[in-house]
């Protein structure tokens, strides 16, 4: 098991938005977390990369090390990386500058780091033509490109992406969760996705967790999942019989 | 058309100083997201640091100012941990206040160790004036320039080509991104603090021989290195550099053709205009930033 969420509780002041909840992510896999906005998805990701506190009892568990209370600026050298939630790319920074921000916890291994950004741009070659832009200037796509560039660039075991299809083309966001499948596959890179665009997430993960107002309501493979009347009807936008 | 040459140099010279001040002000601007009116004082904190490791403890030069800019650093350094880092998540007004308060309480510091009177402190570089055709050269001033002009082009290269610059940059663009990177965002800061306060300090070192030095010397000063950093564009690194030199040129020219004792206000009539009529600079980005 490479990551364990064991009774995580979170609160913001008083109101608590997770409750107690439990996830596991094997090795190699791609699993994703879907559910309406506000049901605390993204408070998920935050609670791992220890951006929000967790209550006393939370347990997170990664390459069997706890690091339940390990600061933000160390996750990443744990081998989590975190693709956040509207991008938070640097605006005034180049390309280039951001992928050398992503590679900032191997900035002594040039070669290493070289590699990995060649790797990088023949992932995304749209990156590869704009090395000098600056990424306030690069479009909607791009810009989740470079931030999904710029978390690969410190070899994470484990890659989280917070709602990467937000505000995207569907041709832009087929062309995203067709490279994060791809990174997954061909670098063997876990991946925890997190989406409110439930029908392209359950068609690129192997298993997937359905987080309704701070708990986990269901739990199953991705495949399930999809056929399951219940989550079509309430996440895949379909009506059902019973409606007519 | 002497008289004009001769201005321009004076107010280069001067400018090169202001762009000094000013830097400070961007450079806490684009990593706090608050103008930092303590800013100013930092210049005086720098004037009286000389003050004390050259006229009191009796340094040499070479000596006095290098120990007066890691005691502007540490100042600054002390400032930031104690003022500045604890309301990091707090309202801009709550910020703002504490700059202005930091101020405040830098000048009466100075004021009750010191005292109000002026001192003098006696010329950093030669300022005998040299004839050169018919311009009257004063070393002091082509030094002044030359430093000015050596430190931004440092800065700009540690910013621009240092993984710890561009870090420093990151940090300023965006907290949270930069930590999830891995970057030690509190020290950034204080870094940031401390290289601001360490310019701000040097261009009160080397204004010392120019004016007295008096516990309100970082009003003026900051003023103008405010207006310079307004002008140039308060997002903008090199556009400070540019906005003193302009202030500095207006200064100088407004001074041998209109009045001398119009000099200062000429600073404050530039700050009007810039907020009036450029409200983001020469240089400066649209402002866009959630803060």
């Amino acid at each position: 098991m490479l990551l364990q969420l064991k009774n995580v509780y979170v609160s913001y002041g008083n109101i608590e938005v997770l409750h107690g909840i439990n996830i596991e992510v094997k090795e190699g896999e791609i699993v994703t977390i879907i559910g309406a906005n506000g049901a605390g998805k993204s408070t998920t990701l935050k609670a791992i990369t220890g951006l929000v506190n967790k209550r006393k009892n939370s347990e997170i568990i990664f390459n069997g090390e706890n690091i339940t209370n390990v600061a933000a600026e160390k996750i990443v050298e744990r081998g989590i990386s975190l693709s956040p939630e509207g991008r938070k790319i640097f605006p005034d920074m180049t390309v280039m500058e951001n992928l050398e921000m992503g590679a900032y916890i191997r900035r002594g291994d040039k070669e290493g780091f070289e590699k990995t950004m060649k790797l990088v741009l023949e992932m995304f070659p749209r990156l590869d033509e704009r090395r000098k832009q600056t990424g306030k200037t690069l479009s909607g796509g791009e810009q989740q490109m470079l931030a999904i560039a710029r978390a690969l660039m410190s070899r994470p075991k484990l890659l989280m992406l917070d709602e990467p299809s937000t505000g995207l083309a569907p041709l832009v966001v087929k062309d995203i969760f067709h490279t994060i499948k791809k990174v997954n596959q061909s670098e063997g890179t876990t991946v925890l996705l997190v989406e409110q665009n439930a029908k392209i997430a359950l068609a690129t993960a192997d298993r997937g967790y359905v987080l309704k107002n701070g708990d986990i309501v269901m739990e199953d493979k991705a495949s399930s999942l999809m056929n399951n009347p219940d989550i079509r009807k309430a996440y895949l936008g379909e009506r059902t019989h019973s409606d007519d | 058309m002497v008289n004009f040459i001769q201005a321009l140099i004076q107010g280069v010279a001067m400018g090169s100083l202001y762009g000094l001040i000013a830097i400070g002000y961007v450079l806490i601007y684009n990593a706090w997201g608050i103008l930092n009116f303590a800013q100013g004082d930092m210049v005086m904190v720098g004037a009286f640091a000389v003050l004390v490791t050259h006229m009191r403890l009796g340094l040499p030069m070479w000596l006095a100012i290098p120990v007066a800019l890691l005691i502007c650093m540490l100042i600054g350094f002390l400032i930031e941990i104690t003022a500045f880092r604890p309301l990091i998540d707090a309202i801009q007004q709550r910020r703002l206040i504490a700059t202005i308060g930091i101020g405040i309480f830098l000048r009466n510091l100075v004021r009750v160790v010191f005292g109000a009177d002026p001192y003098y402190f006696p010329p950093i570089f030669d300022n005998t004036p040299y004839k050169v055709g018919s311009l009257t050269i004063v070393p002091q001033n082509i030094w002044n320039m030359v430093i000015g002009f050596l430190l931004i082009g440092a800065l700009t290269l540690f910013l621009k080509r240092t993984t710890m610059g561009k870090s420093m940059r990151a940090t300023a663009q965006d907290r949270e991104a930069a930590r999830l990177m891995g970057i030690n965002v509190k020290r950034s800061m204080s870094l940031t603090f401390i290289i601001a306060s360490a310019l701000g300090g040097l261009a009160g070192m080397l204004i010392c021989p120019v004016f007295y030095v008096v516990p309100t010397l970082g009003t003026s000063m900051g003023n103008k290195g405010f207006s310079s950093a307004l002008f140039g564009g308060i997002s903008s690194d090199g556009g400070s550099m540019l906005g003193g030199i302009v202030l500095g040129l207006l200064e100088a020219i407004g001074a041998t053709t209109i009045s001398s004792a119009f000099q200062s206000s000429i600073a404050y009539a530039v700050l009007f205009l810039v907020l009036i009529f450029m409200p983001n600079g020469i240089f400066g980005k649209k402002e866009s930033r959630k803060v």
